[in-house]
């Protein structure tokens, strides 16, 4: 209450008895700032504030979610103790033991009956390596299910199967942030940095000091493209084509890195044929673009001696996302830009552990150290390392929307859910919702009793990350240490002591001896040896004092890799993969028709995060926006006669939700744009269809057929 | 500890510039010596010409005066000149026959001017110009003499004219080339230049080459090779400069057009270096002053134990020339691989010249008008790719729009909610003159650091002086100069407070007040000591006529019963001449009461008074059943207590009026809360308790309006986002509630 004068004389003289600081890094996105929360206890009530601490990442900048970051986390909402569902659809406190008997009960008599793969667990890109390593180890090993997969699968799983595929590494990015101001040229296709992580920008800045072009491809002119030389406002879903059209022209204008690719590559000839059948002007057009800034664009990125490409969830979470980035990719090794100083690929990631909760076996597919679930090495070495026969390790699962599909399909019988709010993360979040109600016995780990949480039978009371130590690994495959030195409320636990007490519970706690968190990560360690996401050369210790630590870093004398692929491709003789791509995915499902003649796109505000389970419950955030909105271009609007602040109903052929107007020249005229940090009525992910990537399993979030009305008033007066 | 002895040889810009960084990157490290010839301080060599032409004074140019020596602890030997050093023993020997040792030693000896050997050079009034004292020898010999000659048409010779032209000379330029400054401007330019110099009054002699010069005790005439001469009083030497190497040729460190450098400007010989006109590095002496200081940070670096390396400096050129605009940089003649942008407008005297290639900025000409210079300087320096636009926009020099267009309520900083009024006030109030003060004062780019720039060129935009209209004035009242906060302060401490007694204790200059503070000031003691009851100092509204008074029965939420309709009736029947009105907020107002009958006119109403003599929420307007519970209860809770000025509150489930400025309507999304009254503005949507954030609203615009702001301009001030940040902590929800409360109890028991 900073402009109250009554307020701040009566304040003024209230001294603050008692001062705790706690280190700890935003739980929020990849950037991982370093901070530390201040607790200072007055004589009624506790007051918080937040300070960032230097760091070689953020340098001690915070956002304003990182500022607030504290408030979710002494919410009077948490959950203290574990409770359970009772018959009336009330909750009830019940002690761990009662809980966890309830859990072994379940599991076991539901696995007996259904087999070990009528569990499935969910878990999160918010939790730590240690705690995504246990949870695919608990999976495995103690509950023998192979379904087991995570929400970062929409988070980058576009951009990791496109790396995995094309570079044979999947790293967020193929070099430091550090990198960023030494580039000439930037493109940054789908990706709203000034939003999503305010504390990169600097990077972007400082780029643009040094004199880079910056390039941004996006169907909105967002806070980041305001920054942009160029901005390509491409029509939502058709960044494929329209990667196509700037290689086409780069061919075309015989701007092709010919050494590289001879050297360094395989696949030209191909691509080269695909790209001599294309027409500029009408996949130009298909994409919504002019062919003048097509070739603009690849004139100067292909002329700057250095430049990054950056991507994140505008172009990978499409139902054509894999193949979209690949096409990137490949304008990236056309150039011959990656592996050099002020060189390289990134797909920012979002969550705060989007990388690392990717690497150790949290996904359907993977295994620890990003070994793969499928290769009989990988398996026999793991299995090998946990000490069960390797036919016991189960096989491949499914992603985490055909998970609830299962579930659907009472192929999946119980869930364990983890760190997670799918109802309002997942598309066709009505389908989610019926979907987890058909669960025989449902398990969650979380804070607060979430829009998910509801439907389960029991919820375990987890630590909030000021409570909960363990390694996050940043947007650049930096290895961080997130102190914690708070006690968690009630009895609350960190989510790796609970995994462990589960394991402990269903009668496989001698492969869950762990004390701690760093124990966990000593032996994530020796799991990871000779991976490809190697840690084994990091420890607690060589983390902090060394300010984190990139892998790959194979034994304790390395220092680390910022830069990937300096050398070689992680690939048959170190070449990496062109590939031709068609401009048209092969589902079509983002073409707008006569009955939904506008494509809705989805995003962040800088204000919220995620579902916003936990922005939502900042005041200092929700004051910044408490609603959702439709973002609509102001020609839009008058065609469908709706005016600022009127509020909009948005169906699609998955369903319908009411937001505000907000009126912006800075969207095309075809878009529409719709937050996703929501629920209920406001929730947008229940306009997206069930459709997913075929190769990431990824939903199309960002590309829908919508239409659009003003929303007439349900409500009558009421009668008095 | 014995510090090392480092000894700077030229007290010229290059040197100083040098000691300046080495002592704000480490003040204590060296014991420094300064050699310099001329019998003066540091002073800036290239505002000559500004001195000659009349446009500064001798004392604008000083850099640092000899205390600035002092106070730094530098021993300054003014008026000796270094001519040798020994290496190897580490001496140094000087022109005035003194010796002294060194650890370190740096060249800082700048140019010599180069005097063409031409028979009559050695008349007192041939001389060249390169140091105050030459400048102040033409000044005083452009007293008594009429003809002045400057040989050499470059940049330094057309400065030198146009001083001389400006001393009231008559001043003739000779020239060996086709055009003016040659290595600086393409010929349009050139040709632009002499045609505005010839216009002011001065005569070229292009493509001549002099001779000799004549005279009896000094120069009468200057003689050229074709024969031709003209008269001449003062001759003016501006044909090159040629680095100053002879003391350090004297001394063995290897000289070849100046004293050779590498990066880190190391001579050859160990720890002794080379700064400046003097340097030469790759084979590359610059003449300008921005190299010459760009090599003094990177030398200070290296002597201070860093490591550094300079890399070329992009050349520029700005002419110094009374009304005449010339800039030009890198390169001014394109080849066939270049694209070139020509902006040409000769009714205004403007040619600008930008030259692409392969996307990047390589060279520009400006003349005429040198809008876009920094610009041009960051892109060829960065080498920065862009396209025609960009290039375009330069040439037609749009100044960005950026800081300049803010309003003072536009938000800068978002993490920290810091408008541009809140920076601007910053500035004026507390001095925060630079982006860290600003840091400081207002918290703006502390967090994420994305609006640094926009602050910094707000820093700069309010230090030229602009922006600075926005800021409100500060005094509380015209009784005094002190601000709110200083009153509210006084107020605080003060023991039973009165008005009056707060009016003798600030010493205001009006003891009985102004029309303002007699309603504020009552106002500020009720919000602070709700107990004591509000004192009215200004009747409000004005009473009515004398005889008959009129009255408005409180009926929260404009609700009435049969039972209050009936009791009004037999009222009415007891006193016929009273009339009745409904009024534009839905209430009734009994008038033409005589003033003897009131008290028992409102006895037989039976209901109490609206209060008449100070602001508060104005009865609520309803309009639609669904608010009708709300507009009871706001009334019943918050329309006794005094606001910083009147409240018109409105809820609808229609369409909203103009005259409201806190109106509520129903939504399918909840309660929409708007404030403004012509031009409404969403405040905020509320699910569940609006009665409960509605009473926080107001108690927290009591709490830190202005008195008499209205509440939607009191939230525009703010900023709505602030305003909710409050408002949505549950924690500031209870104590702006329990702070209501009191203030409502209070006023309650005073009119009761």
């Amino acid at each position: 209450m900073k402009h109250s004068l009554l307020h701040y004389y009566r304040e003024k003289q209230k001294q603050s008895e008692v001062e705790n600081v706690y280190e700890t890094q935003c739980p929020f996105c990849s950037m991982q700032c370093k901070k530390k929360v201040i607790e200072q206890s007055f004589v009624t009530r506790k007051q918080y504030k937040t300070e960032g601490v230097d760091n070689p990442v953020t340098k001690g900048r915070l956002c304003m979610k990182g500022m607030n970051a504290y408030a979710h986390a002494v919410h009077e909402d948490r959950l203290m103790h574990p409770v359970r569902k009772q018959p009336d659809g009330s909750w009830k406190e019940v002690s761990w033991e009662e809980a966890l008997e309830l859990v072994r009960d379940q599991f076991q008599t539901l696995q007996k009956q259904h087999g070990t793969d009528s569990i499935g667990v969910y878990g999160s890109a918010s939790i730590t390596n240690e705690e995504s390593y246990l949870l695919g180890k608990l999976a495995r090993v103690a509950l023998k299910t192979k379904y087991i997969d995570y929400n970062g699968r929409f988070c980058m799983s576009s951009a990791a199967t496109a790396s995995k595929a094309v570079l044979g590494i999947d790293r967020g990015l193929t070099n430091a942030l550090a990198d960023i101001p030494k580039a000439e040229v930037l493109l940054l296709s789908g990706t709203n940095i000034a939003s999503c992580q305010p504390v990169m920008m600097p990077y972007l800045e400082e780029a643009k000091a040094n004199g880079a072009f910056i390039i941004v491809i996006d169907p909105r002119k967002t806070e980041t493209a305001a920054i942009a030389d160029l901005h390509l406002a491409v029509t939502p879903g058709r960044d494929a084509a329209l990667t196509n059209a700037l290689l086409a022209s780069l061919e075309r204008q015989g701007l092709v890195n010919e050494a590289f690719v001879k050297e360094r590559t395989e696949g030209w000839d191909e691509l080269q044929a695909h790209l001599q059948t294309i027409s500029l002007k009408e996949t130009a057009d298909y994409a919504g673009v002019n062919v003048q800034d097509i070739e603009d664009a690849v004139r100067i990125f292909a002329g700057a001696d250095t430049g990054m490409v950056l991507t994140a969830r505008g172009v990978e979470q499409q139902t054509d996302g894999h193949m979209a980035v690949r096409n990137l990719l490949n304008l990236v090794l056309l150039t011959g830009k990656i592996g050099r100083e002020g060189c390289g690929y990134g797909a920012v990631t979002g969550q705060g552990n989007g990388q690392g909760g990717r690497e150790h076996g949290q996904k359907a597919d993977q295994l620890p150290g990003y070994r793969m679930i499928d290769n009989p090495e990988d398996r026999k070495h793991i299995a090998e390392f946990w000490g069960i026969p390797e036919p016991e390790l189960p096989g491949r699962g499914v992603s985490a929307y055909e998970m609830l599909e299962k579930v659907k399909d009472r192929e999946i019988r119980a869930m364990l859910l983890v760190c997670s709010n799918p109802v309002v993360s997942n598309p066709n979040a009505s389908f989610i919702k019926d979907s987890l109600q058909t669960l025989d016995f449902f398990v969650a780990v979380d804070l607060f009793i979430s829009e998910s949480a509801q439907y389960a039978d029991l919820i375990l009371p987890a630590a909030s990350y000021l409570e909960d130590e363990g390694t996050m690994t940043n947007l650049e495959g930096r290895v961080t240490l997130r102190e914690a030195s708070k006690k968690p409320p009630g009895s609350s636990k960190p989510d790796w002591k609970i995994i462990c007490e589960l394991a402990e519970a269903l009668g496989a706690g001698a492969h869950f001896p762990f004390r701690s968190a760093e124990d966990v990560f000593n032996e994530l360690r020796h799991a990871s040896r000779g991976g490809a996401a190697d840690y084994y050369g990091m420890t607690y210790e060589r983390i902090r004092r060394e300010e984190g630590l990139f892998w790959p870093c194979p034994a304790l004398d390395h220092p680390g890799t910022p830069r990937l692929f300096a050398e070689g491709f992680a690939r048959p003789e170190g070449r990496a993969l062109l590939t031709a791509v068609e401009s048209e995915a092969a589902q079509t499902t983002s073409k707008p028709t006569e009955t939904y003649p506008l494509l809705l796109t989805t995003g962040r505000v800088m204000a919220h995060y995620l579902t916003g389970v936990q922005t939502r419950r900042s005041t200092k955030l929700a004051a910044r926006l408490y609603e959702s909105f439709i973002e609509l271009h102001p020609a839009t609007a008058e065609a469908y006669a709706i005016a600022e602040g009127d509020l909009v109903d948005v169906t699609s052929e998955a369903g319908a939700i009411i937001v505000r107007a907000q009126l912006t020249p800075d969207i095309r005229r075809d878009t529409v744009f719709v937050p996703f940090h929501w629920a209920e009525h406001q929730n947008v992910n229940k306009l997206i269809p069930g459709k997913l990537d075929p190769v990431s399993r990824m939903p199309g979030y960002k590309s829908t057929p919508v239409t659009i009305k003003r929303h007439e008033p349900a409500l009558q007066p009421a009668q008095t | 500890m014995n510090r090392e002895k480092l000894v700077v040889i030229g007290n010229g810009m290059a040197g100083m510039h040098t000691v300046e960084n080495i002592l704000a990157r480490d003040p204590d490290r060296f014991e420094i010596h300064v050699y310099g010839r001329e019998p003066y301080a540091n002073y800036n060599r290239i505002m000559l010409s500004s001195l000659l032409q009349g446009t500064s004074e001798e004392q604008d140019i000083i850099i640092h005066e000899e205390a600035w020596y002092e106070k730094h602890h530098i021993h300054f030997h003014k008026q000796e000149e270094v001519v040798q050093l020994d290496p190897a023993n580490r001496l140094l020997y000087t022109a005035e026959g003194a010796e002294d040792s060194f650890d370190k030693a740096v060249f800082a000896t700048g140019s010599d001017p180069f005097i063409l050997p031409l028979p009559g050079t050695d008349f007192p009034s041939v001389i060249p110009f390169r140091t105050i004292d030459d400048c102040r020898y033409m000044i005083r010999r452009a007293v008594s003499a009429k003809d002045a000659v400057v040989i050499g048409g470059g940049l330094l010779g057309l400065e030198a004219a146009r001083g001389l032209l400006h001393q009231g000379m008559n001043v003739h330029v000779v020239h060996l080339a086709e055009s003016v400054m040659e290595r600086q401007l393409d010929q349009l330019a050139a040709g632009l230049l002499q045609e505005e110099l010839e216009q002011l009054g001065i005569t070229f002699h292009m493509q001549c080459e002099t001779a000799s010069f004549t005279g009896t005790d000094d120069v009468e005439a200057v003689h050229f090779k074709d024969g031709r001469s003209i008269a001449a009083d003062l001759v003016v030497m501006a044909v090159g400069i040629r680095p100053n190497t002879a003391a350090a040729a004297a001394s063995g460190v290897a000289c070849q057009r100046g004293i050779v450098v590498n990066r880190e400007l190391q001579t050859n010989a160990p720890g002794i270096y080379a700064v400046g006109e003097c340097a030469e590095i790759d084979g590359v002496t610059y003449g300008l002053v921005k190299p010459a200081y760009e090599q003094a940070e990177v030398l200070a670096a290296n002597l201070c134990g860093e490591t550094s390396s300079y890399a070329d400096s992009i050349l520029y050129t700005q002419l110094k020339a009374v009304g005449i605009d010339v800039f030009s940089a890198g390169r001014i003649e394109a080849g066939p691989a270049d694209q070139v942008l020509i902006h040409r407008d000769d009714t205004m005297g403007v040619y600008r010249k930008l030259i692409l290639n392969r996307d990047r900025l390589e060279g520009a000409v400006l003349y005429g008008d040198k809008a876009g210079q920094q610009e041009v300087l960051t892109l060829i320096r960065s080498r920065k790719l862009m396209l025609p636009d960009e290039a375009r926009s330069i040439l037609a020099a749009e100044s960005g729009a950026g800081a300049a267009s803010m309003q003072a309520a536009d938000t800068v900083c978002h993490c920290n909610s810091v408008s541009c009024g809140d920076i601007t006030a910053a500035f004026c109030r507390s001095g925060a003159d630079t982006v860290q003060a600003v840091k400081a004062h207002t918290g703006a780019a502390s967090s994420c650091g994305g609006c640094r720039p926009l602050v910094a060129e707000l820093v700069t935009l309010l230090n030229s002086g602009a922006l600075q209209d926005d800021l409100p004035s500060d005094a509380f009242c015209s009784c005094t100069n002190l601000h709110t906060d200083a009153v509210a302060a006084e107020v605080m401490t003060m023991e039973a407070a009165t008005p009056e007694t707060v009016r003798k204790t600030l010493a205001f200059s009006n003891r009985n007040g102004c029309s303002y503070c007699r309603g504020a000031l009552p106002y500020m003691l009720h919000l602070f000591k709700p107990e004591a009851g509000l004192i009215i100092e200004t009747p409000y509204p004005a009473p009515a006529s004398q005889d008959t008074v009129s009255f408005m029965p409180e009926l929260p939420g404009g609700l009435v019963t049969p039972a209050q309709l009936k009791q009004f009736e037999q009222a009415l029947e007891q006193f016929p001449h009273v009339s009745i009105q409904l009024t534009s907020e839905q209430r009734m107002l009994f008038t033409g009461i005589r003033q003897q009958e009131a008290d028992t006119f409102k006895r037989c109403i039976g209901l109490a008074a609206e209060p008449t003599d100070y602001y508060r929420i104005r009865p609520v307007v309803t309009n639609g059943a669904s608010g009708n519970h709300l507009s009871r209860e706001l009334d019943q809770q918050l329309g006794r207590v005094p606001t910083p000025a009147d409240v018109v509150v409105e809820i609808s489930d229609r369409s909203l009026s103009a005259s409201a400025q806190l109106s509520l309507t129903r939504s399918d999304a909840g309660w929409d809360i708007y404030l403004g009254s012509a031009e409404k503005q969403l405040f905020y949507t509320a699910h569940a308790d609006v009665f409960s954030f509605i009473c926080a609203l107001v108690q927290y615009y009591r709490e830190s309006a202005f008195y008499e702001e209205p509440i939607d301009s009191w939230a525009s001030r703010i900023g709505f986002v602030p305003v909710r940040e409050v408002l949505l902590d549950e924690e500031n929800c209870r104590l702006l509630h329990a702070r209501l409360q009191e203030a409502q109890q209070h006023m309650e028991r005073s009119t009761v």
